[in-house]
């Protein structure tokens, strides 16, 4: 085993520095092992430094337009779509130690999140969220009502970052500098790295900007640490298992604080309209990419994929097609490092399937038993909805009508946030139409699963508003 | 050397007759290579011709007989195949046993393993052989407490079945069974421990580990504390499945100190499973038995073998590296003598040591079936 050069797995400016201690943890990968030092809060201390981050967040903070926010969210964006940018150098190199993630399969999710942070976008997030971006900066007119209006957000937010993808990191953290509160980000222990390589980067553009901006992890969500942040804090905001979620909002007294990301599965749909031989190949490419970015870990990553059945190319063809794609992405983005949990969970699925497949009456084929084959598609006829093990596995189940899949989306409300859909143009409105009421909170084409806009209503809701509070100046007489 | 030419009976009298000798008279302390390589290999032809599953599982993986010149290029079977899959070399319907894998918990499902009477027959010569070498060297017949069903109160489980064996054979004329249908006679063992105590005689009590956990906490709360007479031994195996308040290993053999004054040395875990035939013990009666010094670990038997591999890749990890046990057992003629678990452990000269069942996995285990009369008992009070 190799000792690498510890690396920086926090992000604390020198003014709050006496509040925190140093720890290590470590990762390993192909022999070599990668310390990553973290901050941890000392209990003693987290009241004086939610009282210091109020107090840096009015000095300066607060003042700072949302004009130049932005630019300096876009101006990073910008950075990081470099391939020879400093820091995305850096996690290339080490996010395949901290996650299960190949390089190359970071380099691809950079390229997908920073374009998604892009100046426009967040001014299409701004202005379609608050209608005058400018409400963040002073009180404006309001448009139908006689008075002015202004949105202030919260002046210490916590948010728990969940294991899942790594890069919603610079999500969460750039819709909170949006709102101009200070932040304080606790990493998972999978993944600790990438959420401080972001914050540097912020720094790197505009030092004032990151001034309140604290990454650092404590042991457990239930730590002394925890309790205390968590009760002095305006909004708490968690991603996780469903454990976690539970056990933080049990911590936070008022439940109206904790904004909560429970884990939900993606579901794709394939409509026999759109299983003609032309199109097929571009289809089956489109399925593969959201069954392998991000290895299955995000939960917008689909499960299960719906084939109807009676179109030009039948069900079974389409899993066949959809295993040659998946083989051809393999060499591409290869997986990255894997527990040894996660791996028995999918030997135990194929082993499962695999000799399921050989009763003949289960009708059962599967595709990806070779040895080297790292994904796994079932032609399953039993369509059941159900969460699979990861790691590219995808249950490809032949179904009479798309309307019976939407059904079961619908009895498992609200597992499903996201619903990939291939069907002809004219089958789209009523397919949406049902969908709407199913649970599902996002609809898009196969291909863009994995790929949502920073528009996206993440479960249902905006990603602004729900931090903002609002302050009317009624001019009526 | 196949009997390629022989019907399928006369390749498993030919091979039971082989193996039962082999397990009968090996030497416990040679793990040579070269007749356990030579049986299993005759094995895997004949479990290759007979188990259809197992046959296109091979095939899969593109392995043939022909091909395959030593024991670990044979491939093992998954634990989940036995739910999925009639892992056996004979018709189900003429199976003379079926004993179910999982103790399943909430939705897991169970497999079943089906066993004709002289299959069953070579896991008995196995478990008696295993039994007098690690559990009884000193040969001393003792009484055996048993904290387990008996093959009546639970007829699928093989270690119901594989426990009656072992009692019957090796056990004194007082042994006797303290688990009943309502549920563990906690009480009415405390009677026979205080006797043989008093009368100075050793005693053997053997169970799940969870079962003994609960018996401590018993024994704490009515201050009953044993002071059991030398060469008393407990056998406990399978874990806790979350029935019990967990102890590591070092806190299981400090209790069994405290309440029952069982040594360390006198206090061995088993590994069984449904699946196989052959159980692995603790090597350190054994050695302190015949005074030998070496760590403890769970020990190979010439007929049964364990190699600790990789997942991904199922190469063997070096020594002292975590990966998956993959067992080879001569006893388990009439399925499939190469079994892939999900069990976590390490190579250990020659043995090896169990570190847990990969979490995530379902909790499983013959001994549920006691737990569940336990939990049924305390729904009805």
């Amino acid at each position: 085993m190799i000792l690498l050069k510890p690396v920086t797995g926090h992000f604390v400016g020198t003014e709050f520095a006496w509040a925190f201690d140093r720890s290590y943890l470590r990762f390993e990968s192909n022999g070599n092992a990668l310390p990553v030092q973290v901050a941890i809060p000392q209990p003693g201390k987290v009241d004086a430094l939610v009282s210091e981050l109020r107090s840096v967040r009015e000095r300066q903070l607060a003042h700072i337009p949302i004009s130049r926010i932005v630019k300096v969210i876009g101006e990073v964006a910008k950075r990081w779509l470099k391939p020879d940018y400093h820091l995305r150098q850096f996690s290339e190199r080490a996010l395949p130690f901290t996650t299960r993630l190949s390089s190359p399969m970071v380099s691809t999710l950079i390229d997908g999140m920073f374009e998604a942070l892009m100046e426009d976008s967040v001014w299409h997030l701004l202005v379609e969220e608050l209608g005058d971006p400018l409400v963040l900066d002073s009180f404006r007119p309001r448009p139908s009502a006689h008075g002015l209006t202004r949105a202030y957000g919260p002046e210490v937010l916590v948010n728990i970052f969940g294991g899942g993808n790594p890069l919603l990191a610079a999500l969460d953290i750039s819709c909170a500098l949006l709102t101009k509160t200070a932040f304080v980000g606790r990493v998972s222990s999978q993944e600790p790295l990438f959420a401080s390589v972001f914050a540097q980067s912020i720094a790197e553009v505009d030092e004032e900007l990151a001034a309140a901006l604290i990454i650092c992890w404590w042991p457990r969500e239930t730590d002394q640490v925890s309790f205390k942040l968590l009760k002095r804090a305006d909004y708490v905001i968690v991603s996780g298992t469903d454990a976690t979620v539970r056990a933080i909002s049990s911590v936070v007294p008022d439940r109206q604080r904790v904004i909560s990301h429970d884990p939900r599965i993606g579901v794709a749909l394939v409509g026999r309209g759109a299983l003609d031989q032309d199109q097929v190949a571009d289809l089956a490419q489109r399925a593969a990419a959201d069954v392998s970015l991000a290895d299955q870990l995000t939960c917008l990553s689909p499960q299960v994929l719906y084939v109807e059945k009676g179109g030009e190319v039948s069900p079974v063809m389409f899993a066949e097609r959809l295993a040659g794609e998946l083989l051809r992405l393999q060499s591409m983005l290869p997986r990255g490092r894997v527990p040894l949990e996660a791996i028995l969970s999918f030997n135990r699925t194929k082993a499962r399937y695999q000799f399921r497949q050989y009763d003949s009456a289960s009708e059962v084929t599967v595709f990806g038993l070779e040895k080297t084959a790292e994904w796994l598609v079932v032609y399953d006829p039993q369509p059941v909805l159900m969460p699979g093990p990861g790691l590219r596995t995808i249950r490809v189940c032949p179904i009479e009508s798309l309307e019976v899949a939407v059904d079961m989306i619908r009895e498992h409300k609200p597992l499903v946030s996201t619903v990939g859909l291939a069907v002809e143009s004219e089958r789209l409105a009523s397919l949406t139409e049902q969908l709407g009421s199913s649970g599902a909170t996002r609809i898009c084409r196969i291909g863009r699963m994995l790929k949502p806009p920073l528009t996206w209503h993440a479960d249902g809701s905006f990603r602004l508003s729900p931090i903002l509070k609002w302050i009317d100046l009624e001019l009526s007489q | 050397m196949a009997r390629l030419t022989e019907g399928k009976e006369e390749r498993e009298y030919w091979l039971d007759n082989m193996i039962r000798q082999f397990i009968s008279t090996a030497d416990c302390d040679d793990l040579d290579d070269t007749i356990f390589n030579r049986i299993a290999l005759e094995l895997f032809t004949y479990q290759f011709d007979y188990c259809p599953p197992y046959q296109a599982y091979c095939r899969s993986l593109q392995v043939q007989p022909s091909e395959v010149k030593h024991w670990s290029q044979i491939p093992p079977v998954p634990t989940e195949a036995f739910k999925e899959a009639i892992i056996a070399t004979c018709d189900p319907a003429d199976a003379n046993f079926v004993f179910a894998t999982s103790g399943t918990s909430a939705g897991a499902r169970s497999g079943f393993v089906y066993r004709d009477s002289s299959a069953l027959e070579l896991c008995r010569v196995a478990w008696l052989r295993c039994y007098w070498e690690y559990m009884a060297p000193d040969r001393i017949r003792l009484p055996l407490f048993s904290l387990a069903p008996t093959p009546q109160q639970a007829p699928q489980a093989s270690i119901a079945h594989c426990l009656a064996a072992i009692t019957e054979e090796c056990g004194g004329p007082e042994s006797d069974n303290f688990l009943t249908e309502e549920g563990l006679a906690f009480e009415r063992l405390m009677v026979v421990l205080k006797d043989a105590e008093a009368e100075g005689k050793p005693v053997e009590i053997y169970g799940a580990t969870f079962s003994f956990v609960h018996f401590f906490d018993w024994c704490d709360q009515h201050g009953c504390r044993f002071q059991l007479s030398q060469a008393s031994r407990i056998a406990h195996g399978s874990g806790y499945k979350g029935r019990a308040r967990e102890l590591t290993p070092a806190e299981f053999l400090e209790r069994s100190v405290e309440v029952l004054s069982i040594p360390p040395e006198y206090n061995v875990n088993v590994l069984g499973m449904t699946e196989l035939g052959s159980q692995f013990y603790d090597n350190m009666l054994r050695n302190a038995v015949s005074a030998r010094k070496a760590p403890r670990y769970k020990a190979m038997q010439p007929w049964a073998r364990t190699r600790v591999v990789d997942p991904e890749t199922w190469d063997t990890v070096p020594e002292g590296e975590v990966g998956v046990l993959v067992h080879y057992d001569l006893s388990l003629r009439g399925n499939v003598l190469a079994v892939q678990t999900e069990d976590v452990g390490v190579a250990i000269e020659d043995g090896f040591e169990i570190l847990g069942r990969a979490t995530g996995a379902e909790a499983r285990g013959c001994n549920l079936t006691v737990e569940r009369w336990i939990d049924s008992n305390l729904l009805e009070e």
